[in-house]
């Protein structure tokens, strides 16, 4: 099921609707029922692995805990935890390799091995990669380490721990939720005051926000990035610049999309999650940008993989290496293809570069004068956009050519060959402009809705009205009014 | 009780806020839907403001032009009304029914069923647009549309604007269209009228075209008759007709409006489709009438009475409301008006006679051309193509018999094609001719 969807349209008001009707201390179950027929309306039998996720997580965190209040020798104790964070780890990451990564390798080894003659593997499975899954898993995985760093206390309830890794909201594509705020939201979730005005109006208003995000602005963009990206010989270099460009709206205004839909109907039943974007294209440069893109992942890195490798404590040699692990990492939890290593490897690359002309730079703490920060800001932008390239081909080779393709030389400029008329040009620009000035806002700590609460009723009711119409009227809604995908739905 | 006031206070603006969505609704329609010039909109309108509708007809194009209300109120002594729309499929004509018994109480109903549209036929969203557009809010109105195109009907159903939101950028065509809206003629629904036809009122439109020289031709090919004629869906809608009318005690009638006999010679075995309807239609308890199986001593139609190869022009719905009310009514009977078989109209009132002529490109070969003369029977007959492309000189394409009829049009140009038919080889006896574009 899909946010766009007339399924969930139905869907989400008839979950909330018992939601505010069943007894407090029954929510969850409700919750973690409606959670379950979400994800299982993609798929009934994959329900199944996020079960085996949630069991074998849950049970690390029970075992770290029985472990602990055994009262053994510290070191035996610590044995123990690892034994439990490394059983985890593994059927967990086990379960991820299987069904995401598998054919990969084959087809990487195949490759290989035709390149040097030699006789080729069975070709790989025929499964389908279940919805969601690098989610709910990091997010499980992040529940082990946090029982064994001690961060927090395993959840003794199944079921309750169960709608953690389940929450619908989030569910297929995040935020990538730690347990820290989560789980202990769903503890307290008898005990808070469900029904307020207030929050479910700023609820449902972010969740328009993430609707006009998907709808008017990445799904329209879609359509001229497929062109451009699927017959890219046909077009040229100008055309092929502004395909790569819009990508980067389409990817930044369909995940942020979702992720503000998750955290707007979050809201509105009371829960609070956490943001996973910051305005990433006014960053300053690729770290920037990466502690403003995908903030639950890259915290997620961070605190799992990048900390844990020594992160910056061990000189600026292994910093680099470190931040190269996680990129690449990185890379593959978003696909498993060449295109998203070298996606990954290019941003590490971006990093390291940035670390060290930080490290060299001779004008370290001055104050950077305006011209400068919109020179970065604007570099940043083309870097990230070049390596969406890369992310957006089917291929290494797709990319090749494209990339080729694009700095041939000068070009001209035909709008209509890339799908979209004019009229939607007009949309896009007009929306590309209230997409610029709500950023701009944020980035200076102006609030819109706060803003626009203070405004006389008839204004507020008005902007609201206009918003619902500008998603009805000017959306791009797919053959037959069924929901287009979600990007980040795949990884 | 502050509290009980802001609660009230918040009810109401929620309230308020889907009021404010609905009449924006309506204010966008307005803005960027053109029904200027629509005749549904004036005959759903009729319908809605009856006294009574004693009389219902229903169908598509073949019923609004062939039925006049004026004629058959004088036969049937009672308000007859044509609720028929474009391309109205029998899902379309279902919802019209079920509308119609929620405010009237009909004695009988009509419904066209020519043989084009029980197919299946994929008429596309708007013969259904052209009825919901005009639809009272209702159930029965999103259950149509629902049905007849899930999702994407319901919302451009629900949401006309949505179905021309692109408009919202063509400023001109907003302000010519809001010119045309602020007149008089649009609010009082002034009967529509085009150069070769007018609104004539309760559903019928009056069409002054006739077949030049009473010579048909096509330059589409017609769908066979096939041995399956009615479709799954429309046996579904017309089922629940029948079963809406005995529930309501009406009557209803099944029949089909005259079609040029070129076209239904061309379609194929017209006796089959009519075998078929008749036994569909007497296993729902209705009675089937097919008007194409007329003598042409009761209803002559000759080329002046049709407006293409498919549609009555007023004319002929004249004589043909004529007709149908004097059987309807009992004063003609079946046995005087009808021949037993379309197979034996053909053999009584035609020799050898070219009916028509179909010249058609040939499917995916661009310039490609085929030509077929139909006739009532089995006869030899030598075509003559000649063409004039665009600022040259007429010459001839293609000369010889029927076997010999398909044609290259020059290459990379535009003209028009002229197409005659002879009875023998030297060309002195000229059956049928045609000209057309391509």
């Amino acid at each position: 099921m899909l946010f766009n969807s007339f399924q969930f349209l139905v869907f989400f008001p008839a979950v909330l609707l018992v939601y505010f009707l069943v007894p407090a201390k029954w929510r969850y179950l409700w919750l973690l029922a409606a959670s379950y027929y979400f994800y299982m309306c993609w798929n009934a039998s994959y329900a199944l692995l996020m079960l085996t996720s949630t069991a074998v997580t849950y049970l690390s965190g029970i075992g770290i805990q029985a472990v602990q209040r055994r009262g053994k020798s510290e070191e035996r104790i610590q044995k123990w935890k690892k034994g439990f964070v490394a059983g985890s780890f593994a059927i967990n990451l086990a379960i991820l390799f299987f069904f995401k990564y598998f054919n990969f390798v084959v087809d990487t080894i195949n490759r290989a091995l035709e390149m040097m003659h030699l006789k080729i593997l069975s070709p790989g499975l025929d499964v389908l990669l279940p919805v969601g899954i690098s989610f709910y898993i990091f997010q499980a995985l992040s529940y082990t380490m946090d029982v064994y760093r001690g961060s927090i206390h395993a959840e003794r309830n199944f079921l309750r721990y169960a709608l953690f890794v389940s929450f619908f909201p989030q569910l297929v594509a995040g935020p990538i939720e730690r347990s820290k705020n989560l789980l202990s939201q769903i503890e307290n979730l008898p005990r808070f005051r469900l029904w307020n005005f207030e929050r479910v109006k700023s609820g449902l208003l972010l969740m328009l926000w993430g609707y006009f995000l998907k709808l008017v602005i990445s799904d329209r963009t879609a359509i001229a990035v497929n062109a451009v990206f699927d017959h890219y010989e046909e077009y040229g270099p100008v055309e092929l610049a502004v395909g790569a460009v819009l990508f980067s709206f389409q990817i930044y205004c369909d995940f942020n999309g979702y992720s503000t839909i998750a955290k707007g109907a979050a809201q509105v039943m009371g829960f609070t999650l956490m943001d996973n974007f910051r305005q990433p294209y006014l960053a300053q440069d690729i770290r920037d940008f990466w502690r403003r893109w995908h903030i639950s992942l890259t915290s997620w890195f961070t605190d799992y993989l990048y900390i844990p490798l020594g992160g910056n404590r061990k000189g600026l040699a292994r910093q680099c290496v470190n931040i190269m692990i996680v990129f690449l990492t990185s890379g593959l939890w978003h696909g498993a293809a060449w295109t998203y290593v070298f996606w990954g490897v290019l941003h590490g690359g971006f990093q390291v570069i940035g670390n060290l002309r930080r490290k060299w730079s001779i004008r370290k703490n001055q104050q950077r004068k305006s011209w400068r920060k919109l020179l970065a800001g604007i570099t940043t932008f083309l870097l990230v956009t070049f390596s969406w390239i890369l992310f957006r081909a089917e291929s290494v080779s797709q990319a090749k050519g494209y990339l080729l393709r694009m700095f041939e030389g000068p070009g001209t400029l035909s709008f209509p060959d890339m799908g979209l008329s004019q009229a939607d040009w007009v949309v896009l620009a007009l929306a590309g402009v209230v997409l610029f000035v709500v950023d701009l806002l944020h980035e200076h700590g102006i609030r819109i809705r706060q803003t626009v609460e203070r405004r006389p009723l008839g204004v507020r009711w008005f902007l609201y009205a206009s918003a619902v119409w500008s998603i009805i009227l000017f959306g791009i809604y797919g053959s037959g009014y069924d929901a287009s995908q979600f990007i980040y739905f795949q990884f | 009780m502050k509290k009980y006031q802001r609660i009230i206070r918040r009810v109401l603006g929620v309230i308020g806020f889907f009021l404010v969505l609905a009449l924006s609704n309506e204010l966008f329609r307005f803005l960027v839907v053109d029904d200027v010039q629509s005749y549904t909109r004036v005959t759903m309108h009729e319908f809605y403001h009856q006294d009574s509708i004693d009389v219902l007809f229903l169908g598509s194009s073949h019923s609004y032009r062939s039925l006049d209300p004026e004629i058959t109120d004088r036969f049937f002594g009672s308000n007859t009304f044509n609720a028929g729309t474009s391309s109205q499929l029998p899902d379309g004509s279902c919802a019209l029914l079920r509308e119609v018994c929620g405010r009237y109480q009909p004695k009988t109903v009509y419904m066209e069923v020519y043989y084009g549209v029980v197919c299946d036929y994929d008429a596309g969203p708007t013969a259904t647009y052209v009825i919901s557009d005009y639809m009272r809010p209702s159930w029965n109105k999103y259950e149509y549309l629902w049905e007849s195109g899930g999702q994407e009907d319901l919302v451009h159903g629900l949401i006309l604007a949505r179905r021309n939101w692109q408009k919202f950028f063509d400023f001109p065509y907003m302000a010519e269209l809001l010119q045309k809206k602020f007149t008089p003629e649009y609010w009082q629904y002034a009967y529509p009228s085009y150069d070769n036809e007018y609104y004539a009122g309760k559903g019928f439109v009056y069409n002054l075209e006739e077949v030049g020289d009473g010579w048909f031709s096509s330059t589409e090919p017609f769908a066979p008759i096939g041995d399956d004629a009615i479709g799954e869906k429309s046996r579904e809608s017309m089922e629940e007709m029948a079963k809406i009318c005995e529930e309501e005690g009406i009557q209803l009638v099944l029949y089909s409006a005259p079609m040029p006999d070129f076209r239904l010679n061309a379609a194929g075995d017209y006796d089959s489709f009519v075998g078929q309807m008749e036994a569909f239609a007497e296993r729902i308890g209705a009675e089937y009438v097919d008007f194409n199986l007329c003598r042409e001593s009761y209803l002559p139609l000759d080329g002046s009475c049709f407006m293409d190869d498919n549609h009555l022009n007023g004319k002929g719905a004249e004589r043909f409301s004529q007709v149908f009310g004097e059987y309807f009514t009992g004063s003609l009977t079946k046995e005087k008006l009808f021949y037993e078989s379309y197979q034996e109209k053909m053999e009584q009132e035609y020799h050898d006679e070219v009916l028509g002529i179909i010249c058609a490109q040939e499917e995916g070969v661009e310039g490609s051309y085929w030509v077929d003369a139909v006739t009532a029977e089995e006869r030899p007959v030598y075509y003559a193509v000649y063409t004039k492309p665009k600022g040259e000189e007429e010459y001839m394409l293609l000369q010889g018999p029927s076997s010999d009829s398909t044609f290259e049009t020059p290459n990379g140009q535009h003209g028009y094609l002229h197409i005659c038919v002879y009875g023998d080889v030297q060309g002195t006896e000229l059956l049928h001719q045609m000209k057309c574009n391509y």
